[in-house]
């Protein structure tokens, strides 16, 4: 009875060449798509422009707080660097690691971390978020 | 799987390679626009044209990574 089941279930190559001519049909038309809609989230004119109003706003923040331009310009240059990560992403990907979120949440921390020491050497104090 | 069953993925396979081959040539170009577009966008709103150009810079270092890491994971697949 048993063996009889499996007969059944069974497919014949013709049945298996279909299944996998199904799978490339779709590999072929959803990965093209999901590799553009990755790509066009970091480098198109609206990321790119989107991207660049942050920088800016993050930057004038910075400058208007008395931080020095070289400093201003190398954390400015580090949030960017929070934004694009996405080819660190495919590389942890690509080597089979888990992505991990925490990876970008900590570099926002030491950005925090460093404006706070910049902050407090120039004598200014911030006001601590109690959520 | 027989050949003749092979060649009916053919068709397929050729086209999510050309798909994939068209996405990584239109790369440059689509990345150009944004990085002018971003520098554009530092500028309009007070950051110096120096910083800009640094920032800029950036910016390009991260597709430069992305491709790298590509290239380096298309060569080592099996």
């Amino acid at each position: 009875m048993c063996e009889e089941e499996k007969e059944k279930k069974r497919k014949s190559p013709a049945e298996e060449a279909e299944e996998v001519k199904i799978i490339f049909q779709t590999l072929s038309k959803e990965v093209p798509a999901l590799v553009k809609g990755v790509l066009d989230s970091v480098f198109s004119e609206e990321a790119g422009r989107s991207i660049g109003k942050a920088a800016a706003a993050f930057y004038k923040e910075l400058k208007e707080s008395g931080m020095p331009d070289e400093v201003a310009v190398r954390m400015t240059e580090k949030y960017i660097g929070v934004f694009t990560s996405l080819g660190d992403l495919l590389g942890k990907m690509g080597k089979g690691k888990k992505f991990n979120l925490q990876s970008s949440s900590e570099i926002d921390k030491e950005i925090e971390e460093k404006i706070k020491e910049k902050l407090a050497e120039k004598g200014i104090q911030v006001e601590e978020d109690e959520d | 799987m027989k050949p003749k069953h092979l060649i009916s993925v053919v068709p397929h396979v050729v086209k999510l390679l050309l798909s994939l081959g068209i996405l990584w040539l239109t790369l440059d170009f689509k990345f150009r626009k944004a990085k002018k577009t971003f520098e554009n966008e530092l500028i309009r709103n007070g950051v110096p044209k120096e910083a800009a150009k640094r920032l800029s810079k950036k910016y390009e270092e991260m597709k430069n990574q992305l491709k790298r890491t590509v290239l380096s994971s298309i060569r080592g697949f099996p």
